[in-house]
């Protein structure tokens, strides 16, 4: 695949055939589409119709959008700028993609020349060589505490419901009923989901989620599909890590000896079969062809009946979403023979080896993405029980994908700690997500934040730092893997497409590749393969 | 209304369905069922009970949360129900006002304290500012106007002093009103409560009775203003039908040394007005001035004193329609009037709530307790003048409440919080008690306005005026003199 085509282009050909309404859509992106999507007008809540408030939150999310451009440090602090490069010691390696990168953006959407520098600085940033974080921005100046006045308000809520403080918990959920609005700039929005969460959490489960936020189930599967790709071209929150997988799928097929085998990918993650068309035409124009077969095992997220505020986010689309049954019709036009296969209702607590039928013949690779935080993380260690079911499968490769934010130490007991790690994780999403769309309102934008916001309500402990993860894998006999330089460079390519915000890291130490945004980590790559030397040992783990 | 409220989903959070315990360690069982919804659902809020109990943190009024929860429930915020009923109407504006109080409050948690956070405090004033208005509105959606210009004053760092962006007080203390509407504002204020004329009538009854057998006596006041409480007191003194006629009256009114030009003018305006009615009414008068130093400080050498006369003090601070002086300008006069041994001193003072030392917000709560209890006094007071009630609330309290709030917020609720009447027993001052004459007139005054205002004795030397459950103005005397005359 050549780096410079935008990845979805072949997706977008086939779905162009397949699915009639996308024409129309990529013409008008950003019309309401009030004529099929009614639900939300049953949210209750009317976009603010006072001209000057209606000014006043467009002018707000326009101050956060420029003050979050000068807040990058390599405009406003020149010298940390300086001084990373050189700790790298190849700033020329970043620079020839300056003024290329810059006539991209300008021919893109027109953006101006502060973005060329940043962009240029990215690619500094993201150099091979790096160190572990990406430019010195994760201070304040690049992420703004003080701006982000949603959590100021959040934080004490949860702490006086956590202190049973019944006036000063209400006192507070007044005011954030009054700011609250799932219109208008990312604080707004955190806001309103917040009251939401602090609702559901301190009522009764049935009548919250009676009124709860737009969700993928709630979704038509069209909708739910073409929201899907928009959040893909937008942001790279999932197409990131996705893009990642699957140039590290390439690798591993790469180093086998047999070209010929098949091909098997266990497939637990939250793209809903999207992230596979990219992989199945690289494997198409793979030099000898693809593999003869190629699987996919899904294992789908088990839905709750009861809770849907409890369910990992992104994990559970809509009934009748038809996108997994279609990708062997368009495998077929690219020669490549594909199989796939569903595990229902299989809670990954409850997944047995023997479910997963693989065969010595095929080279399994284990594809887990931000579904194994809803895995209890300890009391019992549901994480490492099931990282010892994927070691027993004997894979060729994992790739490992997370969340990367600490979660709290206190054995989750805390709930205030919880509460505003969520929130955070919530901000970043709700952050990027608004620069994504560029401030402006859409439906595809509101269901892909009413998953996110799942994350307030999400029974599992959301997140656990890369750290630990690593520890938990090589504990259970993964060696980490080095992504090699296709894997790298792509993804670096694929990132400035994005907003200038975003920034990737490679880690030295344990190979992990971090996705940023405005200097704060935003999720983890990492690959690993069997460590052969422990193997004897793993059952005493 | 400006913005629409998502009423799909409640504050739940004191729902009567609490049922759900989310996590084994917080057990809300344990928690909610304290309110039994049934048992409680009156109609009224009171604001201020939603001040009190937040300044208590323990506190917890159940009605008020009983309100809440009710009015929630039936509260639309759409605009275009026309429908709704007058009694809904009336808890739509009690909600409302709920809102406004939760919205001030928390804006001025945001100025100050551990998680002061100028963004939030913004966000909030701008939610605000879609609310309320100073000209329309309900009482507490033009009170939480003036405060809110007040915090947003706050906000941008000019405290009280800033220039003329603001939406209503506009920097424009009194001093950038016309002097008709200042006067017009008085004669409305005098008309519409007991605020004004308590001050008077309760110091101008003690000199009286003070004075009964002098035939010189001179009167020592700190803020003449206007002049008016002297004029009621020359009309009591050539009215008197018993003793002798009408003693000799000088009245020395203190000016302000400093750049208050306007002050000068206005006490030699008062001081013609007063010579005009004394000779029209037959009373002997002669009138002076005596300048502060240019700090503001008393010095008791400045003053004309002549043998023979019996001196009077008189102070009167910071009512409603009064300009501020500073703390260390009333010590030094009180101080300093204490030197010349008066025959009575007469303080009438704004009461300040309770709650001393709790920073600013505690501060900022007992401000708007204070005035939420005085614009529903004079609303009580004349409900249908709704303009008249506009006019002094421009003139007088918006600019007392930018002004207040600017001083404890720059001190950061650190303030003398000592009552001043509580303070000059600390001189050597004595009490004199307050007659039941007196006290009978104070009683009467009150009566003239709405049943919600109440005198209060506390202590033999001070009476209370209140509306409802709010101490507003304090009226105190007291001598020099070992025995009383």
């Amino acid at each position: 695949m050549t780096i410079e085509e935008p990845e979805s282009n072949p997706l977008l050909d086939w779905l162009e055939d397949s699915v009639s309404f996308l024409p129309s859509f990529l013409d008008d992106p950003y019309s309401s589409g009030d004529v099929w999507w009614d639900e939300n007008r049953n949210l209750g809540r009317d976009l603010i119709s006072d001209a000057n408030a209606a000014t006043s939150i467009i002018g707000d999310a326009d101050t956060v959008a420029v003050d979050g451009v000068s807040a990058n440090p390599v405009v406003s602090d020149p010298p940390s700028f300086v001084d990373a490069s050189k700790k790298r010691k190849a700033p020329e390696e970043g620079f020839p993609g300056t003024s290329q990168s810059q006539q991209r953006r300008k021919n893109r959407n027109g953006v101006g020349e502060n973005e060329g520098i940043v962009a240029a600085a990215k690619k500094g940033v993201g150099n091979r060589k790096s160190a572990n974080k990406p430019t010195g921005n994760n201070g304040n100046n690049g992420y703004n505490k003080e701006g982000r006045w949603a959590e100021q308000l959040l934080n004490p809520c949860a702490t006086a419901i956590g202190a049973r403080n019944l006036t000063r918990a209400q006192h507070l959920l007044f005011v954030l009923y009054e700011l609250a609005s799932p219109t208008g700039d990312a604080n707004h929005r955190l806001a309103d989901h917040g009251l939401r969460a602090l609702n559901h959490i301190v009522s009764s489960t049935t009548s919250s989620a009676a009124v709860g936020p737009i969700t993928f189930a709630s979704t038509e599967p069209k909708f739910f599909q073409r929201s899907l790709l928009k959040f893909y071209e937008v942001s790279p929150w999932f197409a990131f890590p996705n893009k990642i997988a699957n140039d590290s799928i390439l690798q591993i097929l790469a180093q086998e000896p047999e070209k010929t085998r098949n091909l098997h990918i266990l497939d637990i993650g939250v793209s809903h079969g999207v992230q596979w068309p990219t992989l199945l035409e690289a494997l198409s124009r793979r030099s000898g062809g693809p593999p003869p077969l190629v699987r996919i095992t899904v294992v789908a997220a088990a839905a709750t009946e009861t809770d849907q505020m409890g369910e990992t986010p992104f994990s559970i689309g809509p009934p009748g979403d038809s996108f997994y049954s279609r990708l062997p019709s368009f495998a077929k036009s690219m020669n490549i023979n594909l199989q796939i296969s569903r595990l229902e209702n299989q809670p990954l607590q409850n997944l047995k080896a023997e479910s997963i039928k693989n065969s010595p013949e095929e080279t399994l690779i284990i594809c887990a993405q931000f579904r194994l935080h809803h895995l209890n993380h300890n009391t019992p260690d549901e994480r490492t029980q099931f990282l010892r079911v994927i070691r027993s499968l004997e894979p060729k490769g994992v790739i490992l994908s997370e969340n990367n934010m600490e979660c709290s130490r206190s054995n989750g007991g805390d709930f205030t700690t919880g509460f505003s790690r969520r929130v955070e994780y919530l901000w970043r999403f709700l952050d990027s997500t608004s620069s994504a769309f560029k401030g402006k309102e859409s439906d595809e934008r509101r269901v892909m934040e009413g998953e996110a916001a799942k994350a307030l309500t999400n029974h599992g402990e959301m997140n656990e730092g890369k750290e630990k993860w690593c520890e938990r894998m090589r504990a259970v006999g993964f060696v980490g893997e080095v992504f090699d330089e296709d894997a790298i460079d792509g993804a670096r390519t694929l990132l400035r497409k994005y907003d200038n915000n975003w920034e990737m890291s490679v880690e030295e130490k344990d190979g992990c590749v971090g996705l940023w945004w405005k200097g704060q980590p935003v999720s983890f790559c990492s690959l690993w393969k069997l460590d052969i030397k422990i193997d004897e040992n793993s059952e005493q783990l | 209304m400006a913005m629409a409220v998502d009423n799909t989903y409640e504050l739940d959070l004191f729902g009567s369905s609490t049922t759900t315990a989310f996590d084994e360690d917080h057990n809300w069982k344990e928690w909610s069922p304290v309110v039994d919804w049934e048992a409680l659902s009156c109609d009224q809020i009171d604001y201020q009970d939603l001040i009190e109990s937040m300044m208590d943190d323990q506190g917890l009024d159940l009605d008020e949360i009983a309100n809440e929860k009710s009015n929630s429930g039936s509260i639309s915020m759409d605009s275009a129900d026309d429908t709704m009923l007058v009694d809904d109407e009336a808890k739509v504006d009690n909600f409302k006002g709920l809102r406004l109080v939760h919205l001030l409050i928390a804006a001025a948690e945001a100025l100050t304290g551990a998680n002061k956070s100028s963004e939030l405090a913004r966000v909030i004033l701008i939610r605000l500012k879609e609310l309320v208005s100073p000209n329309g509105g309900t009482n507490m959606e033009r009170l939480a106007a003036y405060f809110t210009d007040a915090l947003q004053g706050l906000l941008e760092g000019s405290g009280g002093r800033h220039g003329n962006r603001h939406l209503i007080t506009n920097g424009h203390g009194r001093d950038n009103h016309l002097q008709a509407d200042l006067l017009a504002a008085l004669q409305l204020l005098q008309d519409m409560s007991p605020y004004v004329n308590f001050g008077h009538f309760t110091a101008n009854q003690a000199i009286l009775e003070a004075v009964t057998h002098d035939r010189r006596i001179h009167i020592v006041d700190y803020d003449i203003m206007e002049g008016i409480q002297w004029a009621s007191l020359m009309q009591a003194m050539v009215s008197r039908k018993e003793g002798p006629p009408a003693p000799h009256l000088r009245i020395t009114a203190l000016t302000r040394g400093g750049p208050g030009r306007r002050s000068i003018w206005s006490v030699q305006e008062a001081g013609r007005h007063l010579m005009a009615y004394a000779a029209s009414i037959g009373q002997p008068l002669s009138f002076n001035q005596c300048r502060l130093d240019s700090d503001e400080t008393f010095r008791p050498s400045a003053l004309k004193l002549v043998k023979g006369e019996a001196l009077v003090i008189n102070c009167m601070l910071h009512l409603p329609h009064f300009s501020y002086r500073t703390a260390n300008s009333v010590a030094s006069f009180l101080s300093g009037a204490k030197t010349l041994n008066p025959r009575l001193v007469t303080l009438v003072e704004e009461e300040v709530g309770p709650i001393i030392g709790r920073g600013f917000v505690g501060r900022f709560m007992d401000s708007l307790h204070h005035f939420s209890a005085v614009y529903d006094s004079l609303e009580a007071g004349c409900p249908m003048e709704g303009r008249a009630r506009a006019l002094v609330e421009r003139v007088f309290l918006g600019p007392q409440i930018a002004g207040s709030l600017g001083r404890i917020y720059r001190s950061e609720g650190e303030e003398e919080g000592c009552p001043w009447w509580d303070w000059i027993g600390g001189l050597g001052l004595k009490p004199v008690n307050i007659s039941f004459a007196n006290h009978c007139q104070a009683k009467l005054l009150v009566g003239l306005f709405n049943d919600g205002y109440r005198v209060e004795e506390l202590g033999s030397n001070r009476m209370v005026l209140g509306w409802k459950s709010r101490r507003l103005l304090s009226a105190s005397i007291w001598t020099s003199y070992d025995s009383e005359f």
